[in-house]
């Protein structure tokens, strides 16, 4: 099994109603996984937030063991087996660019 | 040191390497400090991206600091009542009581709903911090408004389409022909001003010919080889014209390019959908070697059909760009004449000087490389953008470029941060562009469009689901949430450097968006319109005065991006001088505020992600960090471990290497194609009506079209006959943002310039009207809003217009030079969801008004010169 510490922050720690919690997943689990049993607790909306097109949403951002997803693989991006995995979703709202 | 002086008394004479604030590019300057008084900025010869150059901004930047105005200690409203012009009644302060009351209201917010806090500033350098903050208290509502109410909307989402970066910019190092569309790309305006003026200025002296577009002849048209006056939203119609002309009448066009880097070839049904792959959905092309019918990943882009018609199992099929050519037919020069004033050999005559600079077909070597060679590209920025339909008329002009295969190659319009040290843009759905660049990845890119949902976030973003913001709601939630399904409005609201009174749409609907927020907290170093609302106001330190790292970053953003073969770099603030009074850098003031708030964990949690920090330099949210702990690790996160706080605070700055040619140019390293015929506005208006009629709320969708028209603004078709001149804002190189038109030594700059406070008006038209140089006029609406100023008679202002300069007409401001003069030109806006482009969230700033004289002019006024 992968055991997985998730930490939530941001408008989604309103949308599960919790800080943190420990999932177990099957081995070989990716990302698109660990979301996909967090939607299963927590229903589709939380789905919505965080994909859009097949990938994570603009304005999420997960660390993975402290690094970014997006440049690890995005949602197929692996959880390592044998240590406890901490998974950070961030969601930062809007971005602040531009003029 | 000067002849004469001498050195007696002198205890200290250093120069400390920093970053200006002046405007948005943060330049890297260096600043001369006398017995800890700051004399001097100037730049650093070798350090990006201004390369020791400063402008007049940048070197009047003491005038701010020294402002004998500045706010110096924490004030509290004592009047309850709020409005234009009423005095807060302001009591003083300790910080402590400051602190616990910021703290007392923030978190009952949260308690309420995190949502209903609101944050909104300009400062970019403290965009990473405010962002983490706001995430960890749990609200969306964060906004850089104003910016985004008028300059933007039609730059950004057609830059991310083209390039997979927010901002395009013409390649100067190779461009022999410039044209340019309501913008100041090259003048000391816009992002990058020192670096792009520099390859202005080299450009125009190797040759290149410089086109521009503008109602008014602005500073970068009174420098140009031709200024093409244009009635006022109009340019997409000869934007179209000009397309017209290269592919119906000359038949010029890059064929090569438009196959390989465009949808062009995409089949496209008569529904005006993709013709797709019945199997595994993508798009299909026509194989015109074998005479089929193709996958478009099975067909060689060369053998794709981009022109022609066919039938497949009973339904017509063209090619997006046949569909994209006979759309063009109907902007014919004479008819594009007619609705932008430009007469028809003019358009004719520039589509082919051009598509003949373009040369088409050339090629050139740069680091080993083979590029196509495009020396032509179409630019274009707030002055098209700032209209009803924003979007559309910067997808027009840019598809100019696209046409003439001129993007993100030699010589075109290039991308500015889409590319970097170890990403480019990529493929996604559809075969198109989409943005690879992990530093953005927060930015909210327009392909493919987003679902379209209940709008969690003030801003209403969810209904703009091919925008890259939209801010100019934000205002508008907050007056009407119900009418938009939000559950819940603003309990406080924290604003820094920005002041939304004066630059963003009516003040009056903006007063009244401000007296509906419970508790206003403002961070500033002087008074303004905006401060005047607030109930609790801090001192703000001024840049010199402050810490922050990274402010000029070059991953993130076009005004930090390398020009090609420039150097990528990072630079930071630190404090020259002491903070005058109790001032203090407001990003401090707040991871105080989530410290006691408990929220200082998610905080560092939120900026570890935002900030993309290295693992190795990550926040422990277990922990807890000064400032300058903080900073350190960023530096060492984006420049190595030997790149750390001590190398900035003696260096300034650090390069890490030059942007390469397959950097700058990565056109021809990826496969993702770029929408000349917009399929994916279909689908994404169809998801916007369907909600939006569910729900009620009066919407209009009917920009969501894949082919780009030029539709008149409301102002052009619904002003009464005798509003009959167009009222135009123009900028000015010395004021950018409303702090510059506070400054002593810019106010002085501007009553030297004929060009700033009056409103300039075409001798003939004046003539007409009865207006001489120097008279008083009244400027009226249709909506009966009325300003006064003094008529400046030049040839140099479409007949058919008024030319306002810059953000004036101040009401507020720590400079009394300059309280009252020249015209606030948003004060003539309506601010409204009618007036907002729905695709983009511009707000309309067209706008038609009467005039009538009011005094004659004095022998003084009399001698404005033209």
């Amino acid at each position: 099994m992968v055991e997985v510490k998730v930490t939530f922050v941001g408008l989604i720690q309103r949308a599960v109603g919790r800080r943190e919690e420990t999932v177990l997943l099957p081995q070989e689990t990716t990302l698109g996984g660990l979301i996909h049993e967090l939607v299963d607790r927590y229903g589709q909306g939380l789905e919505e937030r965080l994909v859009e097109n097949g990938e994570l949403a603009a304005h999420v951002t997960v660390l993975i063991n402290g690094h970014n997803a997006l440049t690890h693989g995005g949602l197929m991006a692996t959880l390592s087996s044998g240590f406890q995995n901490e998974v950070e979703i961030v969601l930062l709202g809007a971005p602040l660019m531009g003029g | 040191m000067a002849h004469g002086q001498t050195t007696a008394g002198i205890r200290e004479d250093v120069w400390i390497p920093t970053a200006c604030d002046m405007c948005y590019n943060v330049c890297t300057v260096r600043v001369r400090r006398v017995n800890g008084v700051a004399v001097k900025i100037e730049g650093i010869p070798e350090a990006p991206p201004n390369y020791g150059k400063v402008c007049a901004k940048g070197n009047a930047g003491l005038m701010n600091l020294y402002n004998p105005n500045r706010i110096t200690r924490p004030l509290v409203r004592t009047n309850p009542q709020k409005g234009i012009g009423v005095d807060p009644k302001w009591r003083q302060i300790s910080w402590d009581e400051a602190m616990d009351l910021l703290v007392e209201k923030l978190r009952a917010a949260r308690l309420k709903d995190p949502r209903s806090l609101v944050a909104a500033t300009f400062d970019r350098c403290s965009y990473f911090v405010l962002r983490a903050f706001m995430a960890a208290f749990g609200s969306p509502n964060a906004t850089n408004t104003s910016a985004g109410f008028f300059c933007g909307n039609g730059v950004h989402p057609v830059a991310f389409t083209l390039t997979g970066s927010n901002d395009v910019h013409p390649d100067l190092k190779f461009c022999d022909y410039l044209l340019i569309f309501g913008s100041s790309h090259g003048f000391v305006a816009q992002q990058n001003a020192m670096g792009l003026a520099r390859e202005m200025a080299e450009a125009r002296t190797r040759g290149m010919k410089l086109v521009v577009v503008d109602p008014v002849c602005s500073y970068a048209a009174s420098k140009a080889d031709e200024w093409i006056p244009i009635r006022p939203g109009t340019d997409t119609a000869f934007a179209l014209s000009l397309m017209n002309v290269l592919a119906n009448e000359l038949g010029l066009y890059d064929i090569p390019y438009l196959k390989k880097y465009t949808n062009g070839t995409y089949l496209v049904r008569p529904d005006g959908h993709y013709l797709r792959d019945p199997e595994d959905g993508s798009p299909l092309v026509w194989d015109a070697r074998n005479g089929r019918a193709g996958a478009l990943d099975a067909v060689e882009p060369m053998n794709a059909a981009l022109e022609g018609s066919f039938q497949l199992e009973g339904v017509e099929a063209k090619p997006a760009f046949q569909l994209f050519k006979e759309h063009l037919r109907s902007y014919a020069p004479e008819r594009a004449s007619e609705i932008t004033t430009i007469p028809v050999e003019t358009i004719r005559r520039v589509a082919r000087e051009l598509v003949e600079a373009a040369r088409l077909g050339a090629t050139i070597r740069i680091e080993g490389h083979d590029f196509p060679l495009r020396p032509a590209a179409a630019c274009w920025y707030r002055g098209i953008s700032a209209h009803k339909h924003g979007m559309l008329n910067g997808m027009s002009v840019a598809q100019i470029n696209l046409l003439i295969g001129a993007v993100d190659v030699p010589g075109g319009l290039i991308n500015s941060a889409a590319a970097g040290p170890d990403w480019g843009p990529k493929e996604g759905p559809d075969g198109l562009l989409v943005p690879g660049n992990p530093f953005t990845n927060t930015h909210l890119a327009p392909v493919p469009p987003r679902k379209v949902k209940q709008p969690e976030s003030l801003e209403l973003v969810e209904l703009f689901p091919v925008s890259v913001y939209a801010r100019t709601m934000l205002w508008l939630g907050v007056l009407y949430p119900e009418k938009f399904g939000l559950t819940y409005g603003p309990e406080v609201f924290i604003q820094c450097r920005t002041n939304l009174m004066a630059t963003s749409g009516d003040p009056q609907v903006m007063a009244e968006a401000l007296k509906r927020v419970p508790f206003m907290v403002s961070f500033a170093d002087q008074h303004n319109e905006t401060t005047e609302f607030a109930d609790l106001l801090l001192p703000d330190s001024h840049a010199l005065e402050r810490l922050v790292p990274v402010v000029f970053n070059p991953y993130i953003h076009y005004n930090n991006a390398p020009l090609p073969g420039e150097e990528w770099c990072f630079n930071f603030q630190q404090p020259v001088v002491k903070p005058m009074g109790q001032a203090r850098y407001w990003m401090e003031v707040l991871l105080e505020a989530a410290e006691r708030l408990d929220i200082q964990p998610d905080l560092y949690t939120a900026f570890n992600a935002g900030a993309h920090l290295a693992v190795a330099h990550r926040l422990d949210p277990s922990r807890k960090y000064s400032w300058e702990e903080i900073c350190d690790r960023w530096l060492k996160s984006y420049c190595g471990e030997e790149h750390g706080l001590n190398y900035f605070r003696e260096h300034g700055y650090c390069k890490l290497g030059k942007r390469t040619a397959e950097q700058s140019y990565p056109r021809p390293f990826h496969k993702g194609r770029i929408p000349l015929y917009l399929e994916h506005f279909i689908g994404a208006g169809e998801d916007v009506k369907k909600f939006t009629e569910e729900h009620n709320i009066p919407w209009d969708t009917s920009d969501y079209i894949p082919l780009t028209e030029w539709r008149p603004c409301p102002a052009q078709t619904e002003s009464p006959a005798e509003y009959d001149l167009f009222v135009v804002n123009h900028k000015v190189p010395f004021l950018t943002l409303s702090i510059t038109s506070e400054n002593p030594w810019l106010v002085e700059l501007a009553h030297r310039n004929a060009k700033v406070f009056p409103v300039g008006m075409n001798a003939a038209t004046g003539r007409r009207k009865g207006i001489a140089q120097g008279d008083e006029i009244e400027i009226e609406t249709p909506g009966g809003k009325k300003v006064r100023a003094i008529a400046r008679l030049t040839e140099g202002v479409h007949p058919e217009c008024l030319a306002v300069s810059a953000i004036l007409g101040r009401w507020v401001t720590a400079n009394d030079s300059v309280r009252g003069k020249g015209v606030h030109f948003n004060s003539l806006l309506e601010y409204t969801v009618d007036r907002l482009d729905t695709l983009s969230a511009a707000l309309d700033a067209c706008v038609k008004v009467k005039i009538r004289k009011v005094a004659a002019s004095s022998p003084k006024k009399a001698k404005i010169a033209p």
